[in-house]
């Protein structure tokens, strides 16, 4: 590990209450951070408003893709029972919705879940196993109990590390480190 | 605090204050503690039953599906009472995650991630009951699965069977999904407390590299949010489907129209009691009885006794109204139950499922896990031959007294009966090897609200 | 749930003031109910469609009451919290119980003199062989025992339940602790009284209209319909009290009847699950002796009826309660909870009056007449109820953290 290259690209703050987690994401929201982000143990609530991010839109996958799913299911048993394959069976009809009920259910549940799925991974942005924060040390913290805020600094347009760092104190956090990434 | 607050206050998560770092420690030592004696001689017995299943199964696929005891009148026995039995097995698991989620149960946190676990363990057995009856399993997906062939034929989708495939399908993997997705942040949690490097690449590699930004949380949440409310709605179908496959029968004892909600009460009924059976002795092994308190063993209790009396309605409803409409083969069969070649199991039914539950009425047995553990075990015992009666006694006497006949297992029936709970114990020591059992996260931010 | 530490401000609770212009409506409704029952029980033909209306209104009645006294002890049961902010409401409704035992007098006069209303077709001499049910449980001294016990037991569960509850507004701290206590400890026998005497009365009252059909899931098909209308009575009446000031707004916000729209949303679904398991299952099994509830009731003019029940009482509420927004939305809720009342009536009028208008559905002065009178009645109680109690349940020792409880 002689041969890797630590390059500094901001700064991460260390806070040990969500509260004072919120205080410091809305200085840097009014601050006009860009590349940044706060990683927490679990969900703090009100911390979306505190960084000015929008609800998620994910039940805009979900419930298409529920209702694509029923569309499925009617296409699948009316087109295979009527159409491809028609049989009466137990003198029913060949289009016995009754009897095919339980399907449109379950494939209406089956897409939303499934698509919900993938939707988390894309959303999330999951599938990164790298993550600066690794690089950092402080990932260990934020899975177990500590907050953390961590500001990309040096581009274009974006907050020197020193106001980064002025803002983190002002907010009481209780260790602030670089923000590095390790090149090979 | 007043004594008003005392009592009304609800029920406390974890006893005592512990902090984030001393939960994690708490629940992570198993997976970091290299496994205890017990565990190996725990995991050698379950293992060898285990391989009694495989054997089983091969003794069945290579001489035959006679290998079984059923045989007319008794066309399912045994193979169709496992299926039910561990499907209902594996209601527990997603009523704890979702619908105790949906009804904002926070008690729920300490044991849901394991009741998920079992209920993932309890649907792959279930599954592979009906997929061994076909005799070639390795061909079943083909006959099971609207799959497009030379012949054009398909699947009958007016048959509960079909359904089936459907539903335990669909509930198999969304509950899954679902798991995976509350496990996610453990998973992380777990990489980076990883001591060895090889522990940390494969908790890193299923953790999907999480890093707990705010801009995932705010997804993940509604995510777990529709998940919950989707799988409500699911788990009730689930067993309803399975009820289906009895009740749109025109067999007396198997046709009866309340089949669907007395099936999902009997399936969560018989899941807790086995939640409870495995939890009492888990918590003692790993020392989390902090963390599963007997608050929780005595809301568990509570849960079974509820849902023991909705099972006492639906056997009284259908003893009440084959009586009540004055037809005569409904009241035959209702009689045969009790009083046929079958009574021992119907009466012993009656005892484990209505009777030894109302003990939990007292505080003082709720809170006892010494107490509670017989009960629990009756209940899953009692589940089982519940099944067991309904099919076989349904099938054993058919409308012509020349038609009837009797169901005697074979040792092949039996080796599947216990094999089966082999691999399950097995996959549930492995589970507690592996994973965390209790989901850490959410425990944290509910402990956290408080 | 998030709990805040700070103080809360003490709630100013509203006395109780009357509520004349309900009052006045429901003595109207009352009085035209009463001319128009009056006027049917001239003749014999008006005679058994009153009858039928009259069943039909009391058993709209029962599902309200019922449906708000399930609720009331499923929240002690639960230790619920959110809900103790509108426990009075759902002891108003509860409380309506005590009118069963009147309104079931008539429907005791039936039975005792079928050849003057002809209502139940199990009893008396119709020379109907074909009638195979128990005689030894269908007979006019037994139905009348348990129809007498399933009234007087609800009105007593009733007096239990709503009269601690108010009598906690002026008790002190520990009384109102062991009264709450009380009640819990009461609410979860309640729950098997309720469950055998529901059933009790569903089989009575509606079922053995048709004496030769049974369902096994018919009690669960009847409390599911009854608590959808119980919820959305309780919904409909929270609306109002807080529109008329009885409830402080503080105390009800908009995101506390996201709870109701919540359990409206579960129990509609719950009612849909239920009624086509037992639709599908006798559909699929397609045996003579029961398809043929189902078959009288999907064909000719009562196909309409049929698919108005499924739309009202399961398509719409479902679809327009699914979104959170509008769970929380009272104008939705209203219109939602009027809908699923209607609903009620419908399926009411589904079950009863098919056998009575086989050539397709009809409705005459002669059934409308109970119904108003019987709603009439109900109206008035509330009148009644809200110029004697206070609307809040501020002694509840629950309250201070319902009011603390936030919806996430």
């Amino acid at each position: 590990m002689d041969n890797v290259a630590v390059k500094p690209i901001g700064v991460v703050g260390l806070f040990d209450s969500p509260d004072a987690l919120l205080g410091a994401a809305r200085r840097f929201r009014e601050a006009g951070a860009r590349r940044w982000d706060c990683h927490t143990p679990y969900p703090v609530h009100g911390l979306d408003d505190a960084m000015g991010l929008k609800p998620t839109r994910l039940a805009w996958v979900t419930i298409p893709a529920a209702f694509l799913g029923l569309l499925a299911a009617v296409a699948l048993t009316g087109g295979l029972s009527v159409i491809q394959y028609p049989i009466r069976i137990g003198g029913k009809p060949l289009f016995s919705w009754q009897a095919f009920v339980p399907i449109f259910f379950e494939l209406f549940v089956l897409f939303a879940c499934v698509s919900t799925m993938i939707a988390i991974i894309v959303f999330c942005r999951l599938g990164r196993w790298h993550s600066p924060l690794h690089d950092s040390d402080v990932m260990k913290h934020i899975t177990c109990d500590r907050f953390a805020v961590a500001v990309q600094t040096g581009g274009e347009g974006e907050m020197s590390d020193a106001d980064v760092r002025r803002i983190l104190e002002q907010c009481g956090c209780s260790e602030i480190r670089p923000l590095v990434e390790c090149e090979e | 605090m007043t004594r008003g607050d005392s009592i009304l206050a609800p029920a406390p998560l974890i006893d005592g204050r512990l902090s984030p770092r001393q939960l994690d420690d708490d629940i992570y030592r198993p997976l970091e503690s290299f496994p205890t004696f017990r565990w190996w001689i725990a995991i050698s017995i379950t293992g060898s039953l285990a391989g009694l299943f495989a054997f089983c199964l091969y003794f069945t696929v290579s001489r035959g599906i006679g290998m079984w005891g059923n045989n007319q009148p008794v066309g399912w026995a045994f193979d169709i009472t496992n299926f039910v039995f561990w499907i209902g097995i594996g209601h527990a698991g997603t009523l704890i995650s979702a619908i105790l989620y949906v009804l904002r149960q926070t008690w729920r946190t300490s044991i849901s991630r394991f009741s998920e676990a079992m209920t993932l363990f309890a649907v792959f057995i279930a599954l592979q009951f009906p997929l061994f009856h076909t005799g070639r399993p390795w061909q079943a997906v083909f006959w099971l699965i609207p799959f497009p062939n030379d012949m054009s034929v398909y699947q009958n989708f007016r048959s509960p069977l079909e359904w089936d495939v459907f539903a335990v399908g669909t509930y198999g993997l969304v509950s899954l999904m679902f798991w995976y997705t509350g496990l996610l942040p453990d998973l992380a949690t777990a990489r980076d407390r990883a001591r060895s490097s090889l522990a940390r690449f494969l908790y890193g590699l299923a953790s999907l590299g999480w890093s707990g930004s705010a801009r995932a949380w705010r997804h993940y949440e509604k995510a777990y949010i529709l998940f919950a409310g989707l799988a409500t709605a699911l788990v009730i179908s689930v067993h309803s489907v399975v009820s289906f496959d009895f009740a749109v029968a025109v067999l007396h004892g198997w046709h009866s129209t309340i089949f669907p909600p007395y099936f999902v009460a009997g399936a969560i009924f018989s899941g807790f009691a086995m939640v409870a059976s495995l939890v009492l002795i888990l918590r003692k092994m790993f020392r989390l009885q902090h963390i599963v308190t007997l608050s929780h063993v005595e809301l568990m209790n509570k849960i079974i006794i509820a849902t023991s009396l909705m099972v006492a309605y639906a056997y009284a409803m259908e003893v009440f109204m084959s009586w009540y409409s004055g037809f005569g083969p409904e009241w035959f069969q209702t009689v045969t139950r009790a009083t046929g070649p079958y009574a021992w199991a119907y009466w012993t039914t009656i005892a484990c499922n209505i009777v030894a539950p109302q003990f939990l009425w007292l505080r003082r047995v709720r809170r006892s896990p010494w107490l509670t553990y017989p009960i629990v075990i009756a209940v899953n015992v009692g589940m089982w031959l519940e099944r067991f009666v309904i099919i076989v006694v349904g099938l054993h006497r058919d409308s012509l007294p020349s038609s009837w006949g009797m169901f005697f297992p074979t040792w092949v029936d039996i080796g599947l009966l216990a094999g089966s709970f082999g691999v399950f114990l097995t996959l549930v020591l492995l589970f507690c090897r592996f994973l965390p059992t209790v989901a850490s996260t959410e425990l944290k931010a509910v402990t956290a609200e408080r | 749930m998030m709990e805040h530490a700070d103080a809360l401000l003490p709630i100013d609770v509203p006395p109780p003031r009357p509520a004349r212009r309900l009052a006045a409506v429901a003595i109207a409704l009352m009085i035209l109910g009463a001319a128009l029952c009056a006027l049917a029980l001239r003749n014999q033909h008006d005679r058994s469609c009153f009858a039928v209306g009259w069943l039909w209104a009391f058993c709209f009645v029962v599902s309200i009451s019922l449906g708000s006294l399930f609720f009331l002890a499923l929240h002690y049961l639960t230790h619920s919290i959110w809900s103790v902010v509108v426990k009075r409401v759902a002891d108003m409704l509860a409380a309506s119980l005590w009118l069963t035992p009147v309104l079931f007098i008539p429907v005791a006069l039936f039975v005792l003199f079928p050849n003057r209303f002809d209502l139940f077709p199990w009893l008396g001499d119709h020379g109907d062989h074909e009638i195979h049910v128990r005689r030894e449980y269908l007979n006019a001294p037994f139905f009348l025992a348990r129809g007498a016990a399933c009234v007087l037991l609800w009105s007593a569960f009733a007096w239990h339940f709503v009269r601690r509850s108010v009598r906690q507004d002026r008790a002190d701290a520990a009384k109102s602790l062991a009264s709450l206590l009380r009640m819990r400890a009461v609410s979860a026998p309640f729950m098997l009284v309720f469950a055998v005497t529901l059933t009790a009365a569903s089989v009575d009252w509606l079922m053995s209209l048709e004496p030769n059909w049974i369902s096994t899931m018919f009690g669960v098909y009847i409390f599911a319909g009854f608590t959808v209308t119980g919820l959305a009575t309780l919904a409909l009446a929270t609306v109002w009290l807080r529109a008329t000031g009885r409830l402080p707004r503080s105390l009800v916000s908009d995101g506390r009847l996201y709870s109701f729209g919540g359990l409206m949303f579960a129990f509609v679904s719950f009612w849909g699950y239920i009624a086509f398991s037992q639709y599908m299952l006798t559909w699929y099994a397609n045996l003579p002796e029961e398809s043929f509830y189902m078959v009288e009731r999907a064909g000719g003019r009562w196909l309409g009826v049929s698919v108005a029940l499924a739309l009202v009482r399961f398509a719409i509420p479902f679809l327009v309660l699914l979104p959170r927004r509008a769970k929380m939305s009272p104008r939705l809720l209203v219109a939602t909870s009027l809908l699923l009342i209607g609903g009620q009536l419908l399926d009411l009028y589904w079950l009863i009056a098919r056998p009575y208008h086989s050539a397709g559905p009809a409705i005459g002065w002669q059934e409308v007449g109970p119904l108003l009178f019987c709603v009439g009645l109900l109206g008035l109680f509330v009148a009644w109820f809200v110029s004697r109690y206070p609307m809040v349940a501020a002694g509840d020792p629950m309250m201070e953290m319902s009011r603390r409880f936030r919806e996430t």
